[in-house]
């Protein structure tokens, strides 16, 4: 039997035994264990989604013999919008493996795992993000330290309506924590980006150490603000995880995203059949050797497209392009899609905006707005605007210029957001979630 | 979608009285709802119905992400941010919270315009030193007059962008350039009667008022939920009117901390369903253009000023231009001494709703009028012809009456 199958499934006999949601799961399905006796049994196995682990947690979903105040068990608590809350466990040392794993396809961040490195890191990401109140003005660096050496840098939930004196004081943090790693959600940190140059201050410094981008899609135009700030030689790469399973992918050298199949098994499912190559599908993680709190076919409503092409960077490790969430797809009237990441490929690197937001109101209607800067020119709109008409297939944009773009109420900022994708009958044409 | 075709998502305009359609000629008292509007509101209470900002349980989280997207998505529409909004319970909460949260004195001086609402006139004339701008011969504002006051050197200047009575709209940009120019004063702008307009929507981010205050229910949203918008500068310094829970981050026995903009100003349990069904009545506004909003105005004006100008019986208070002007006719009948006869016969003989009285703006009415007026507003949901048979109706009765 294939070596990566039978890890697969004793995962699967590991979560029957272990735990009471799954053995129910299966059985609701029809299915006992003996159901499953080659790989492409596994499809027989409904996906479980993040409202399973919401209902069981704790009980249902922590493996028997284990509990909250067990040793190296972490908790992560995901922000509380659009119903897609969740409290999930991990164990430290699985999420440190899964972590390593992902990034070891990036050499330019091994400085990161020097041995007896105490690792300091920033993260100046979304206040849902932490487990500390980051957006309260007045608390203390003390305040919002972890335990793993992460200080948590302040933000408001609202990231626009921060104010200045709040931004100089995460600024003036960094400089003094100095860390190693800036762990940082793109649009938040192109954001205190611009209001350390509208402050007239510098980088704390641009050699030896590494930005991480993750929590929500980096777009190029945050991505252009970070690089021209930080330079070539800040490492800088962005990485692909989830807050109740930690890394999943890392960007190598060559810009590639390289998904983890180390720590997971991974299926790309379009129509409830493994999608072909370069096929937008939603991405399904089965862990592996997860003892605390296993996912089988954990259906991630995370768009991916899955590329055949072997990378040039030479890691083996596969090639993925991630598309965004199932709930912020842009619906085209004839019914097809066009991804959060798409619509960013289209925008590009922009060198005149600074910041912007597609939102679909509704069946062909869209709202672009976006925050302009002193390379705007009337021409270079008109032009992005033929082409979203031309992308999006309708007349019906609004593009506007504008000074604030809401974050959500958890914080996250989404550069795409589609009223319609939220509807329950388009989401289960591509979804499980 | 075009303004010709939205009566259809009116309720109330497919209801019958006695019979007879509804025709709703009142709107600058309060608009009438769209069903979307009213569906917001409806489903709060069928699918939700629990409090904000306290829960950590689902249907509490969930409230308050609908409530705080509302809050976004009016500081959209204005060019805000989104601390920058306070909610309210209507443009007479937001206008007292200024006037007693600024700290004024009494011998501050204020200057306020005589077609204003009481809501822009009894808070400063408590709170300092109220002086009013008087209105020209053809009912506009007197703006030689009010470049005069300006000399005094008022901490605050009252605006209306546009008067219930006159329906007269004020340069608010260059007034409030003026304003600024000669004594940096703060600039409040009772937006009640021209946010309704998508032509006249305050931008924020392009014209420097420092507040300005708005009721959902007159923009087709439900009563009992306003807005004030602050620059944010200005919100850390206001004083709470309210104090209770929610505008607190932590009490003890000595002291309080409170909480940052804007919610330090919305103590206690707001009005969570209604807030929703204003965001809708946003959502449903946006969906008419500017253009389209302004000529819908102008030939409603023009069928309003027509239609008393043709009327020896009949008086108009204001300019008898539609440039500058939204869809508001306040009337005087020669000879009438009481209107009330008048307003129900229209009511219940032609269908025909609309108001009188002193539309809380006493002064200008008095001064320009005499007494009371019969006033008609027409809004995105009214025709011309509903203009003209109003007057038709009115020859009618006026005749029968023994008026004329
Ligand atoms: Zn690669």
């Amino acid at each position: 039997m294939d070596a990566v199958y039978k890890k697969i499934k004793n995962e699967i006999a590991y979560a029957h035994s272990k735990t009471g949601f799954f053995r129910k799961h299966l059985e609701q399905a029809g299915l006992t264990l003996n159901d499953i006796s080659e790989p492409s049994d596994l499809l027989k196995i409904p996906p479980t989604v993040k409202r399973n682990y919401r209902q069981g947690f704790p009980a249902a979903v922590i493996a028997s013999g284990y509990n909250l105040k067990s040793p190296y068990v972490m908790r992560f608590q995901s922000s509380g919008t659009e119903g897609d809350r969740l409290v999930s466990v991990v164990l430290s040392y699985d999420l440190a493996r899964r972590q390593a794993s992902c990034i070891s396809v990036n050499p330019t961040f091994s400085s990161l795992w020097r041995p007896g490195l105490k690792l300091r890191t920033c993260r100046f990401a979304a206040p849902n993000c932490s487990d500390v109140e980051c957006a309260n003005p007045n608390s203390t660096m003390e305040s919002r330290m972890l335990a793993d050496g992460t200080l948590v840098l302040p933000v408001y939930h609202d990231l626009l309506t921060t104010p200045e004196h709040m931004v100089n004081r995460a600024l003036d943090e960094i400089e003094e924590y100095d860390p190693h790693l800036l762990f940082v959600d793109p649009t938040h940190f192109a954001f205190l980006i611009r209001a350390m140059k509208k402050a007239g201050r510098v980088p704390h410094k641009t050699d030896g150490f590494c930005i991480i981008s993750a929590y929500t899609l980096c777009t190029q135009v945050a991505r252009r603000q970070i690089k021209e700030c930080f330079g070539d030689k800040v490492a800088f790469a962005d990485m692909l995880g989830m807050s109740e399973l930690g890394y999943i992918g890392f960007e190598c050298l060559a810009g590639q995203q390289h998904i983890n199949v180390k720590d997971y098994h991974i299926e790309f499912i379009r129509d409830g059949r493994p999608a072909k190559p370069g096929e937008l599908a939603e991405m399904l993680i089965t862990t592996i050797g997860d003892r605390l709190s296993p996912h089988i076919r954990y259906a991630t409503g995370d768009l991916y497209r899955l590329s055949a092409e072997k990378c040039s960077c030479g890691d083996p490790a596969p090639v993925v392009r991630h598309e965004g969430r199932v709930k912020n797809v842009l619906w085209l009237h004839d019914g097809t899609l066009v991804t959060p990441k798409e619509l960013d490929e289209l925008i590009g690197p922009a060198a005149w905006i600074d910041m912007y937001q597609m939102n679909q109101t509704d069946d062909d209607q869209f709202t672009f707005q976006y925050m302009g800067n002193e390379a705007w020119t009337q021409q270079l709109e008109n032009e992005l605007l033929e082409k979203l008409k031309e992308t999006l297939k309708t007349k019906n944009i609004n593009c506007s210029t504008t000074n604030y773009l809401p974050a959500d109420r958890g914080g996250k900022f989404m550069s795409c957001v589609s009223s319609v994708a939220m509807r329950a009958d388009k989401r289960s044409l591509i979804s499980w979630v | 979608m075009g303004l010709e075709n939205c009566q259809a998502d009116f309720p109330v305009l497919e209801r019958l009285i006695d019979g007879q359609r509804v025709t709703y000629l009142d709107s600058a008292a309060t608009s009438l709802k769209p069903r979307s509007v009213i569906d917001a509101m409806s489903n709060f209470y069928s699918q939700n119905g629990v409090n904000i900002h306290r829960g950590k349980y689902y249907l509490s989280e969930e409230a308050s992400d609908s409530y705080e997207r509302v809050r976004y998505s009016i500081a959209q529409y204005l060019g805000a941010y989104g601390n920058e909004i306070v909610f309210t319970k209507g443009t007479t909460e937001s206008l007292n919270l200024v006037a007693y949260g600024l700290g004024l004195q009494q011998d501050d001086i204020v200057v306020g315009f005589l077609d204003s609402h009481h809501a822009q006139l009894l808070p400063w004339r408590r709170a300092a030193n109220l002086k009013l701008v008087n209105l020209n011969s053809d009912g506009g504002i007197d703006l030689d007059h009010y470049h005069e006051l300006l000399k005094l050197k008022p901490k605050v200047v009252v605006l209306t962008h546009c008067s219930n009575v006159s329906g007269n709209i004020a340069p608010i940009e260059e007034m409030t350039i003026a304003a600024k120019e000669a004594c940096d004063a703060i600039v409040v702008v009772d937006a009640a009667q021209s946010m309704p307009h998508p032509h006249l929507r305050i931008d924020v981010s392009k014209i420097d008022v420092d507040f300005v205050a708005f009721s959902a229910h007159k923009m087709l949203g439900p009563t009992g939920v306003g807005c004030l918008y602050g620059k944010s500068s200005r919100l850390n310094e206001l004083r709470p009117l309210m104090l209770g829970g929610g505008m607190v981050d932590w009490v003890d026995t000595e002291g309080s901390q409170e909480r940052k903009i804007p919610h330090r100003f919305e103590a206690g349990t707001p009005a969570i369903a209604s807030t929703l069904g204003f965001g809708e009545a946003i959502n449903y506004l946006k969906r008419f253009g500017e253009k389209k909003s302004l000529e819908h105005t102008e030939e409603l004006t023009e069928a309003i000023i027509k239609g008393a100008m043709e009327r020896d019986y009949i008086q108009l208070l204001g300019t008898k231009s539609t440039e500058n002007r939204c869809a508001i006719g306040s009337l005087r009948i020669k000879n009438c001494d009481d209107l009330s006869d008048i307003a129900r016969s229209l009511s219940d003989s032609y269908g025909i709703m609309c108001r009188t009285g002193h539309m809380c703006a006493q002064p200008i009415v008095d001064e320009q009028m005499g007494d009371e007026v019969l006033r008609i507003s027409a809004y995105i949901y009214n025709t011309t012809e509903e203009i003209e048979r109003f007057y038709q109706s009115l020859d009618e009765l006026v005749s029968f009456l023994g008026l004329v």
